[in-house]
């Protein structure tokens, strides 16, 4: 029984994979005029050249950074459920920024302090329903998605107003020049340096929860909220930090898109992200080495379907039925877990 | 021809993976039916699991099983039921917010009158109260049926958890460690209980450590080590030490002497004064105008019945409540109890160990590794400067695990480990450390066998004759006579005696005051 346990977890990943993957290949069929293209499309086309490897590869870049902010809130038992509006709103701050500060200004300054105002944006928001759980005892998965939602329309007040830029007939800020933006790599596509920066933050994050104390006490907040006040733990200090920092990694990949594929703030900006990102921290049950493949697999979805619609003329809409799917199954993991046996 | 036994369990084998460890091995068992049957052994003998496995709650990997001699193989909790069985767990399994009626017939509520209400799946609870009350009286048993579970005394819940499977018409019934939670007079009555149960043709199979309950109330019993079975035997017929030796395995067992220290102690570690706080939970009892010293070398035993404010001063002492009023004098820094932020650094620097009496919610995480959990308390040795120092680690775990005979590995989910084992585990991390200025024990041998209990009645007697302070907050009258120096007794959050432990003082007279019939 004790064995059954220990397979479950992976098996079930891989049987969520499966069969989005299965269920993929049976929409195509039903909504394809051609069903062998559309397979061709939707699972060969992306890896088929250099450009678009490049582009699916950049679509997983936020995926990783954001998802890994969540799954370190889940660690904690902390739900971070605001991370649509921590991304757009950090995104648009970190956009502002880019266009205030002086042409002349050397561009890995200003992609520092981009990223750093992006972060610290997220980061403050996030913080926001940590204390929230903290000092008010508010439930932090409602005040973060709540929270967010404001925070969406503020900043489409400001983008739609302040911001606008006035010469383009899009909801938009103005576009960031060419040389500000971070240097591309599998060019012509929008891939850039910031995949780099992903995996190093991955790298480091494992490296804390496996040999920190930082790691190991937010573990322990996670596991057991009492045994963690008797060790004398600061549990309020970690719920908020676990919110920030999901929260900061949010707005960290809202600032890298936009001094990277995107170059500016559209209306609408983050377009599900937020949501993905959720998907992602699931599907890399709990490890951080995990969230490398989860947003592999995610950003394939999105952009094999993206592929299938150019293509074959399949709306991406019936592909985030897939999604769904996915994290049902993946979901349906937490449950026996629940039910464990205590001695 | 002999009567067809109850229980009939032959070469039960059951193996917890992936740590490996064999919880039973070929162990046996044979209960005649309408008879009291106590299982014993030491912690991690076997016992609890092989109760699961006739629970329904644990499947054997091998063994055959005949109830009533017919064989079968229980599959569930439910199928368990349906064969008669049932079983009393040691931590209660209840609604605390459901009444006491909607607990015991929870999954068997009777029928509506009203043929509509019946349909919606209302249930009468006028019908439920009433239906409560007369299985109440048929056994004899005092429960209030509307009163929330939440809101009674343990042994209220343990007579809840008892009726519900009387309600469920079960004729084998398993109580794994009934006595734990109770009080002595509360005891008393729980077995009074169960002789009329007997009496009425029900099987009762008693998981325990204390021998002279099994000698008081059982028929036979059977001794467990290692998850084997090591014989079965009438207790008419043998006696309580040969029985001890038999669930140690030793050839002598000499219980130890009670503690005669009465020599003047040391300089004043811990007082106390004017100390109030609000109940911690419903029914509980706060706080009023507790007052205590503590001093080097000593055993200051605090016992009182459950709700009389036990819970609530180990609270306020570990930093978990914040009392109303009070005052902390410790080594001659004066603090207020309120603001107890520089009391609570006392117990984060190891000035002050503390051991919760709740030791699965409290002390431990269960799904962390035994080495997490071992090191948890003093993440500033394991982990200086931040990073962790793994070897290190493994190796204390492992130095304590071979101390304290705790049946786990290092690398063992925590959740695997038997009641005991957990308890041993927390002892271990107290006491392999630099020793405290004060030591704060409740319940310090709860659920342990007696090899491991008089391990630890040592071990504080070491600690405080090398000059600790020792707070021992206890139920068990026996352990806090055995221990301290001084005994205090608390009644409705109020102390009624504080007196020294010298000769005269018993059981019988500890309870006048802990029943609040006596007082100084």
């Amino acid at each position: 029984m004790e064995a059954e346990r220990e397979l479950r977890g992976p098996a079930r990943v891989v049987l969520a994979v499966g069969v989005s993957i299965a269920l993929a290949a049976g929409v195509l069929a039903l909504f394809s005029q051609d069903f062998g293209s559309a397979l061709a499309q939707f699972f060969l086309e992306p890896f088929s050249n250099r450009y678009f490897l490049g582009n699916y590869l950049a679509d997983a870049v936020p995926l990783m950074i954001a998802g890994l902010g969540v799954l370190i809130a889940f660690r904690s038992k902390n739900f971070n459920l605001g991370g649509e509006g921590q991304l757009y709103a950090s995104a648009l701050a970190a956009g502002v920024l880019a266009l205030r500060l002086p042409a002349g200004i050397d561009p890995l300054t200003l992609w520092c302090w981009t990223a750093l105002v992006g972060t610290l944006t997220g980061a403050a928001i996030g913080a926001l329903s940590g204390l929230l759980k903290a000092f008010r005892g508010v439930s932090e998965m409602i005040s973060s998605f709540l929270i967010s939602a404001i925070v969406i329309n503020i900043s489409d007040f400001l983008i739609t107003g302040p911001f606008q830029d006035p010469a383009s007939n899009f909801q938009t800020t103005r576009q960031i020049t060419r040389q500000f933006l971070l240097p591309r790599i599998l060019a012509p596509s929008k891939l850039d340096i910031s995949i780099g920066l992903a995996l190093a933050l991955i790298l480091v994050f494992m490296v804390v929860a496996k040999r920190t104390r930082i790691g190991f006490e937010l573990k322990i907040c996670g596991e057991n909220e009492e045994f963690a006040r008797y060790c004398g733990i600061p549990v309020a200090a970690y719920q908020i930090a676990a919110m920030a920092v999901s929260g900061g990694l949010y707005g960290l990949a809202g600032a890298l898109l936009v001094i990277g594929p995107q170059g500016r703030v559209i209306r609408g900006f983050s377009s599900g992200l937020g949501w993905s990102a959720i998907s992602v921290a699931l599907l890399a049950q709990g490890s951080e080495a995990g969230v490398v493949p989860a947003a592999l697999f995610i950003a394939f979805l999105g952009t094999g379907s993206d592929h299938v619609m150019i293509g074959s003329g399949v709306p991406s809409e019936i592909i985030s039925i897939l999604q769904a799917v996915a994290m049902f199954f993946i979901t349906a993991r937490s449950l026996p877990r629940l039910r464990r046996r205590r001695p | 021809m002999l009567p067809m036994p109850a229980v009939r369990m032959r070469g039960i084998s059951k193996r917890y993976l992936p740590s490996g460890i064999h919880a039973n091995d070929g162990a046996e068992l044979v209960v005649e039916r309408g008879s009291i049957h106590a299982v014993v052994g030491e912690n991690g003998a076997g016992k609890t699991t092989l109760m699961k496995i006739l629970a329904g709650l644990e499947l054997p990997d091998s063994g055959d099983i005949e109830i009533d001699g017919k064989p079968v193989r229980i599959s569930s909790p439910a199928h368990a039921r349906r064969l008669g069985i049932g079983m009393v767990h040691q931590h209660f399994l209840m609604f605390d917010e459901l009444s006491a009626a909607e607990n015991i017939f929870f999954g068997l509520e009777p029928k509506s009158r009203s043929h509509i209400l019946r349909m919606l799946g209302i249930i009468d609870s006028a019908s439920l109260n009433e239906q409560t009350k007369v299985l109440a009286q048929a056994y004899g048993f005092a429960v209030e049926p509307s009163a929330p579970v939440g809101s009674l005394s343990i042994s209220s819940r343990q007579q809840v958890e008892i009726l519900r499977q009387l309600a469920a018409k079960v004729r084998i019934l398993i109580l794994d460690e009934p006595t734990s939670v109770l009080t002595k007079q509360e005891t008393e009555t729980l077995f009074g209980k169960l002789a009329e149960l007997r009496r009425m043709g029900r099987t009762i199979l008693l998981v325990t450590h204390k021998i002279d309950e099994v000698m008081q109330i059982a028929d036979r019993v059977t001794v467990m080590r290692g998850g084997k079975t090591i014989g079965t035997y009438d207790t008419a017929s043998i006696s309580a030490n040969e029985l001890a030796c038999l669930i140690m395995g030793a050839t002598s067992y000499e219980e130890g002497g009670p503690h005669t220290k009465t020599s003047t102690t040391g300089a004043l570690v811990l007082s106390v004064q004017d100390l109030c706080s609000r109940h911690r939970h419903h029914g509980g009892t706060g706080l009023s105008g507790l007052a205590f010293d503590i001093h080097e070398g000593e055993v200051l035993g605090i016992c009182a019945l459950s709700s009389n404010g036990l819970d609530e001063l180990e609270d306020v002492l570990a930093g978990f409540l914040t009392p109303s009023a009070g005052t902390f004098v410790f080594r001659g820094h004066r603090f207020d109890a309120r603001g107890s932020h520089e009391y609570r650094r006392l117990l984060k620097e190891g000035k002050i160990a503390y051991l919760p009496s709740d030791r699965v919610r409290r002390a431990v995480a269960l799904s962390l590794p035994v080495v997490d959990n071992f090191i948890a308390l003093d993440r500033r040795i394991y982990f200086p400067r931040g990073w962790i120092r793994s070897t290190l680690a493994q190796r204390a775990t492992q130095e304590a695990i071979r101390a304290f005979d705790i049946s786990a590995r290092a690398e063992q989910a925590t959740v695997e480990l038997s009641g005991g084992n957990i308890q041993k585990l927390a002892l271990a991390r107290l006491f392999s450390k630099k020793r405290a200025e004060l030591f704060i024990l409740c319940e310090p041998t709860w659920g342990l066998d007696i090899r491991s209990t008089e391990q630890v009645y040592n071990r504080i007697q070491n600690i405080s004759d090398a000059g600790s302070a020792v707070l021992l907050l206890s139920s068990d009258v026996d352990e806090i006579l055995r221990l301290s120096y001084r005994i205090m007794v608390l009644y409705r959050g109020k102390p009624v005696a504080d007196l020294i432990n010298s000769g005269y003082l018993n059981r019988t007279l500890i309870g006048e005051y802990l029943l609040g019939i006596r007082s100084t």
